[in-house]
């Protein structure tokens, strides 16, 4: 009788452990499907932005009118993002790949060449940079290496990887935007 | 062979000035709107009626601080108010301080809207490059326009270096990586870049050119370590470059906000490998 209830209790606990196992895996999403959704969340920023119209799409002789136009037009989208948090972006499952494909390349073999271009390029401080504000007036573009580039997802016209101290940002130059921002997204150097 | 004539306190023009040669000025982080810039305008229009040239390149950092539309008047239109009166061209690359996209779409920075461009003169193809975001679409466009030019010179320019011996930023290491392949593949002749406040002629690497002119506006006083890849640098004056390319020599000119030559040579051409 002791050895039955063990036996269905042993049963009962793999089971369960099963059950549990295999609802982890399901729950677990790969990376291309992480990748994905990435690229959904992208698109709807873009169609978001493009639906607000801009007006200026060819070069004039007149610094007034690109600098007005391009802050009218992010104004408007600035807008229409209003409730817009941190993550709309780079929220999970989508941050945990970025770090893992940040860490990877930096571990990688171009790795030390990439940390001595950020030490080199002017490094930009860290900065508090809020979703949906903009990119603050005066403050040098720190160049973002071309092996990571080669790495990340590719983005859309517009769109880049922006590094802040070691936060990755995604800024949109059309209008000046914080995209999103990954905090501490990139490796301690 | 490089022959280097210039020296300090040499006055004289040392360029060909040949009828149909290629001719042209070169400035790089010149956008601070103070004095010394318009010095270096200054002496431009000078050298621009003495030599004659019709356009500029620009290695970056064209725009300091905000850029508003008083930013691009005090920092580039009255600067070089003759040269533009005199519908000189000038074409921009885009530096670290550089807004893109307030940039690309200023029309007398020549760049069609576009990050990064090309475009010919005479037998020289120019490539301008937005080497602050080197991402795999622009790399592909690079290799396709390196293999499709049937110019003889091919010319590099962008903001950051990929030889330096200044000590404020060093090279990009990692931007070399990627660029000296297609260099090299694609008989690129030479590489014009800013970013060091400074001027280094440096030594060539397997046969390519490399300049770096970073001091148009710009100084970084005392920022060349010794170095054995360096051939002639400056680094106590706001300086520009003039360049004279014919079929089988480029020549070039450096010059002082105050008028000196401080550098000054003649680069054979050379073919590099076929593609």
């Amino acid at each position: 009788m002791k050895l039955r209830i063990a036996s269905i209790a042993g049963c009962i606990v793999v089971l369960i452990c099963s059950g549990r196992i295999a609802t982890s895996f399901a729950s677990q999403p790969r990376d291309d499907e992480v990748s994905k959704e990435f690229t959904n969340r992208v698109h709807a920023y873009i169609q978001l932005r493009d639906a607000q119209g801009n007006k200026l799409s060819k070069p004039t002789s007149s610094a007034e009118q690109v600098t007005r136009e391009r802050r009218e037009f992010a104004d408007r989208v600035r807008v229409a993002r209003g409730n817009v948090k941190q993550g709309a972006i780079f929220g999970p499952p989508v941050d945990a790949l970025f770090r893992k494909q940040i860490a990877d390349t930096f571990a990688g073999p171009n790795g030390n060449k990439i940390r001595a271009s950020l030490r080199h390029a002017e490094p930009v401080r860290t900065m508090n940079l809020g979703v949906n504000d903009f990119y603050p007036s005066g403050i040098p573009l720190q160049s973002t290496p071309p092996s990571l580039l080669l790495d990340l997802p590719v983005l859309p016209k517009g769109l880049r990887y922006q590094i802040v101290g070691r936060d990755l940002v995604l800024l949109d130059t059309t209008t000046n935007l914080i995209v999103d921002v990954l905090r501490d997204g990139m490796p301690e150097s | 062979m490089l022959d280097v004539s210039g020296l300090a306190e040499q006055n004289q023009i040392t360029l060909p000035l040949s009828k149909d040669s290629v001719r042209f000025a070169v400035i790089g982080d010149n956008g601070t709107g103070e004095a010394p810039e318009f010095a270096i305008g200054k002496q431009l229009e000078k050298y621009r009626q003495a030599v004659g040239f019709d356009f500029v390149v620009m290695l970056g950092d064209n725009i300091y601080g905000g850029h508003r539309p008083v930013d691009f008047q005090r920092k580039f239109e009255q600067p070089f108010e003759p040269l533009l009166d005199a519908g000189v061209k000038f074409y921009a690359s885009l530096g670290n301080h550089d807004d893109p996209d307030v940039e690309r779409l200023y029309k007398p920075f020549n760049m069609s809207g576009k990050r990064y461009y090309s475009f010919n003169k005479g037998n020289v193809a120019f490539f301008a490059l937005d080497s602050n975001y080197m991402d795999p679409e622009q790399l592909r466009w690079l290799q396709a326009e390196l293999e499709q030019s049937a110019k003889r010179w091919k010319i590099a320019f962008f903001h950051h270096p990929l030889f330096n011996a200044g000590k404020h930023h060093g090279p990009d290491l990692d931007l070399r990586s990627q660029l000296v392949p297609l260099f090299l593949k694609y008989n690129v002749n030479v590489v014009l870049s800013g970013h060091e406040h400074v001027y280094e002629r440096l030594r060539p690497e397997n046969g390519i050119y490399y300049f770096v002119l970073g001091n148009s506006g710009k100084l970084m006083r005392n920022d060349v370590g010794t170095s054995d890849q360096v051939e002639r640098q400056l680094d106590t004056e706001r300086s520009f470059m003039i360049m004279e390319v014919d079929p089988d020599t480029l020549y070039f000119e450096v010059i002082t906000q105050a008028g000196r030559i401080v550098d000054s040579g003649a680069i054979p051409y050379l073919k590099l490998q076929s593609k």
